[in-house]
């Protein structure tokens, strides 16, 4: 079968066609593995014939002179990491190797480098609907300075312009100053808090393993208190699901007072898996019922948008480029504390690929470009992947494409277009919710 | 003469031998032909003030009590007796009483009345705020004022004062002032019996409007005046020296001395972060003014600092901002109301587009040039706030599209401008595009392009096209263009193409400059595929559109 899949629900089995976006109901999977079953399908249905070979064009869409154009203009966002250093030794983080490592100086961003990358974003986002200063650490209210001065920078130098402000903190220095200079600026608050009770954070913990649970509980009812409108439009949790999904995490979510939750899968690091407690292990994989959730049903419904989208086009395309891949140095730019540009913050910065530029001469076209053949060489496989328009790939997986990770990538679209062709595309109220789904 | 009293019921006794009166009260099956005696003396006194001192000697009247012993006023109540007074094709509907909250119920039915030749009169609140249904456009208000002198005057198109100086009591020095807006109106109502006679067959709105200058929303509501609306913005700009701040800063290279407003004297340089003057490109502070204008369809922030820093000057934001009503100050379609078409005289030329961001408002700018130049007076229209900078008529780009008012308004106001302005042509930029261009906002972004279809009768539509449109969607919406009168069709190719990623942004697709090489290729292959002629912007800049369109229009 090529570009093509059988989808088995616990109600149907259909046939997707990734090459025509299309799919059809089978009585069984005989009717594509009985020759003669098959012939009056294709004959009945007009579907494509899946045993032609055929294969996907992988090709990146934008040229140089596009992209060129874009970073005069059309730059949506830098992400500044203040500080490598943090107040927490949260057991889970991908920097506990370096924080561990008495020989890793841990470095501190310059004002004059988080300057030079803001005037990058100002300077250059003139076209862009969205302008965007990010503050990201390690904990990033350690630099809280830095941050006003930032604030304070924008507003001299730029006085007509008022970009959208964020800091992902974990809140432990969350006093009321704070709180006062975050609320009067509009600056939304991304805080990293895996739920509303000690055992929810018991891996977020300070350097001498204390918790650091009852202190952001009290910070966090604190800004509550000084402005629950702020704190409904403006705060959003990202909590680390480091025992998968399950019940008693959902719905302590589901009732938290929150602008919108980021559930963030476990990156099981090695540090973490040889101290992570033996019961966590055993409690994964609880099945639950995700309609019971608000925050987690809008979010499935939310990831049926592209199989919409993709239905709703009348034809499909040979021509595609698989995944989810943003425009590097357009979407998302992180800057590191020595001024590097990374394309985003959740890739590996170690990694030299990763890199797009710098604060003092802005993003190199050549290095872009050394990221995108990288890119469409690692994707050579998808040439051939059923899967692929609907594959969660992005930069931070093109260093790490291997078996294990094409066939959770496949599972995981396999499911989710089991469900779309189950539960929402017969469901006129559904396809509506879907529709009406604004990605901005 | 019918006149049906919404109250709280008459008192049969208070009734005298010469007025016939119809007792109707609420029960279960709705207001029934029964008499209910009132739970108090507002009604009967009203009914005195209107039946006691008319000289129509033929009147009825409609006793149609809806307040009932411990209940409140509702408004529910207040929409069945006006149905009811409306059936039983009564002339006049007093109504001394009102509620502070709004209707569109109750607004609905008093329409129904006014379309039935029925004139409703109400009290004015007690307490000098608002009351419905009396604060209604289709019904007359009535209030006290005991300082005029008039016997009635008519304060503005729905609202008249009566002075009722026999409630004024006199007890040695103090005066009691036993008047009410109740009252008053009841006296009003009496006038009006008075003023109506028997002819059943008179058009009470008619008389209204020739004896006291009352104009109420009715069947025509084409307003009399002939001027065009006063706009504060353009009298900003008449009388002061303004400086601008134009986003995106690539607006700025439009900017073309030679046809600004000769009231736009700076403007903000993004680059060198300060003000240059327009004509001598050297710092300046000498202005009074700071526009800041947001010429995008993207919401921008706008930063409190401004304030602050400029303090010496005022600064006003126009465009679309997430902090402040940027559109408040540009003109409202919805200022000019008419329910009638008038015939346009002056060509109209149009630019329109298949999705935003697609260069309208240079190819607008080009002609408006090129008409220029020529010596022609141009009639100049467009939803994008950069052309206030060139005298033209900015419309804010309307957040709900209501049929078919908005064509009657774009019409009035075309109008307007045609008998109040010498002008040659119209040229109109038309916000928004020609049709649907996602899931997201199926409405408005199409819709302003039909309203201007049936409003005026474009001559000729530039449309301005993203490089990878597909042909034959493409045809259907030229074909659209031309079932929908217009004569010509040209297409502009932009430079710039959707940005896939982002169909599904609810505030509009967002858009990426193309490399010059796919630019060339659309170009041939639509050439191609399509008949009507297709201008590059190269051709729009060197006045080759220019050119064709007064070749067609000639």
């Amino acid at each position: 079968m090529y570009l093509s899949k059988i989808i088995n629900t616990t109600k149907n089995t259909y046939i997707y066609d990734a090459l025509n976006n299309n799919f059809a109901l089978l009585n069984s999977v005989g009717d594509i593995h009985d020759e003669s079953k098959y012939a009056d399908f294709l004959l009945e249905s007009g579907f494509r014939d899946i045993t032609e070979p055929c294969e996907f064009e992988i090709r990146y869409p934008y040229s140089k002179e596009e992209l060129e154009k874009m970073y005069g203009c059309s730059i949506k966002s830098v992400t500044l990491a203040l500080t490598e250093q943090c107040n927490l030794r949260c057991k889970y983080c991908g920097y506990m190797p370096k924080y561990m490592d008495d020989n890793y100086p841990l470095k501190e961003m310059s004002k004059d480098i988080a300057f030079k990358a803001i005037d990058i974003l100002m300077n250059n986002s003139h076209e862009s609907e969205i302008c965007h200063i990010g503050f990201y650490g390690g904990e990033p209210l350690l630099r809280l300075n830095l941050i006003k001065e930032c604030v304070a920078y924008v507003k001299e130098k730029y006085p007509f312009r008022k970009p959208a402000y964020n800091i992902t903190t974990n809140a432990v220095l969350l006093d009321e100053s704070v709180a006062d200079f975050l609320i009067e600026n509009d600056i939304k608050m991304i805080i990293s808090f895996d739920g509303p009770t000690e055992q929810l954070n018991k891996y977020r913990v300070f350097a001498n393993g204390k918790s650091s649970y009852d202190i952001v509980l009290k910070n966090i009812q604190m800004l509550y208190q000084k402005s629950p409108q702020y704190f409904r439009e403006s705060v959003t949790y990202n909590v680390v699901m480091f025992n998968g999904a399950n019940k008693e995490l959902f719905e302590a979510i589901d009732n938290l007072w929150k602008s919108n939750v980021n559930m963030i899968d476990l990156f099981p690091t090695e540090h973490f898996m040889r101290v992570r407690d033996k019961i966590d292990k055993a409690m994964q994989n609880e099945e639950i019922d995700i309609k019971s959730y608000d925050f987690a049903y809008k979010s499935v419904l939310k990831s049926m948008k592209k199989y919409y989208n993709s239905f709703s086009q009348p034809v499909g395309n040979k021509l595609i480029l698989p995944g989810g891949f943003c425009i590097p140095g357009v979407r998302k730019n992180f800057v590191t504390t020595d001024g590097k540009i990374i394309v985003c913050e959740k890739v590996d910065e170690s990694q030299e690929i990763f890199e797009i530029g710098d604060v003092y001469s802005g993003i190199d076209l050549k290095k872009v470009e050394r990221l995108i053949a990288y890119t469409l060489k690692s994707l050579e496989k998808c040439k051939s992947c059923w899967a692929a328009k609907f594959c969660k790939i992005c930069f931070k997986d093109i260093i790490n494409i291997n078996e294990e990770f094409c066939e959770k990538a496949k599972k995981d679209v396999e499911k989710e277009l089991g469900y779309y062709l189950d539960q929402v595309s017969c469901d006129r109220t559904l396809i509506n919710y879907v529709s009406n789904i604004s990605l901005i | 003469m019918k006149i049906a009293v919404i109250d709280t019921g008459i008192l049969k006794e208070e009734v005298s031998g010469n007025c016939v009166v119809k007792h109707f009260s609420l029960s279960d099956e709705g207001l029934v032909n029964v008499y209910q005696k009132p739970v108090n003396n507002h009604g009967t006194k009203c009914f005195k003030e209107i039946s006691g001192n008319t000289e129509n000697k033929n009147i009825q009247i409609y006793d149609l009590n809806i307040l009932k012993d411990g209940e409140n006023l509702e408004v529910s109540n207040i929409i069945l007796a006006i149905e009811k007074a409306v059936k039983e094709r009564v002339d006049i509907i007093n109504i001394s009483l009102g509620l502070k909250n709004y209707s569109q119920e109750l607004y609905d039915m008093c329409e129904r009345a006014v379309c039935n030749n029925i004139v409703i009169v109400s009290a004015a609140s007690h307490t000098n705020t608002i009351s419905f249904p009396a604060d209604f456009d289709n019904v007359i208000c009535v209030k006290v004022d005991q300082s005029q002198t008039e016997k009635i005057k008519v304060t503005n198109t729905t609202t008249v004062s009566i002075a009722m100086r026999d409630f004024i009591v006199v007890e040695g020095k103090k005066k009691f002032d036993f008047s009410s807006s109740s009252l008053a109106c009841a006296r009003f109502c009496r006038y009006l019996c008075d003023e109506f006679g028997d002819n059943l067959l008179n058009d009470k709105y008619k008389i209204l409007a020739h004896k006291y200058g009352i104009y109420l929303y009715r069947d025509s509501i084409r307003e009399n005046s002939l001027k065009l609306k006063e706009n504060s913005l353009q009298e900003i700009l008449q009388k002061n020296r303004v400086a601008v701040v134009v986003f995106p800063s690539s607006a700025l290279s439009q900017l073309d001395a030679q046809f600004l407003h000769k009231s736009i004297v700076a403007y903000y340089d993004h680059g060198k972060y300060g003000f240059y003057s327009v004509r001598e490109n050297r710092q300046t502070k000498n202005f009074d003014y700071i526009l800041v204008l947001n010429t995008s369809y993207n919401d921008m922030e706008i930063s409190k600092a401004i304030q602050e820093k400029y303090k010496k000057y005022k600064v006003i934001c126009i465009g679309n901002y997430l902090n402040v009503d940027g559109n408040k100050l540009l003109q409202k379609y919805s200022m000019y109301k008419s329910s009638e078409l008038s015939v346009l005289e002056r060509p109209v030329i149009a630019v329109a587009s298949l999705c935003s961001g697609l260069n309208k408002s240079e190819v607008q700018l080009s002609l408006l040039k090129g008409l220029k130049k020529d010596g022609l007076d141009i009639g100049a229209i467009s939803n994008n706030p950069i052309g206030l900078l060139y005298g033209i008529n900015v419309f804010s780009f309307p957040n709900e599209l209501i049929f078919p008012n908005i064509v009657y308004s774009i019409n009035r106001f075309m109008y307007l401008y045609e008998i109040n302005t010498d002008i040659d042509a119209w040229l109109i930029n038309i916000g928004g595009a020609t049709g649907q261009v996602n899931s997201l906002n199926t409405y408005n972004f199409g819709k302003l392009v039909d309203a201007y279809l049936s409003a005026a009768n474009i001559d000729v539509i530039v449309l301005c096209v993203n490089p990878s449109v597909d042909v034959e969607f493409l045809k259907l919406q030229i074909g659209y263009l031309y079932k929908q009168g217009v004569e010509k069709v040209f297409l502009v190719l932009s430079h710039n193409d959707i940005n896939a990623t982002t169909t599904d942004y609810k505030d509009g697709l967002q858009t990426y400059y193309v490399d010059n090489k796919k630019y060339m290729e659309s170009f041939e292959y639509l050439r191609s595929n399509i008949q009507e002629k297709i201008f590059m912007l190269e051709d729009v800049q060197n006045g080759k559109l220019y050119d064709d369109i007064i070749e067609s229009l000639s």
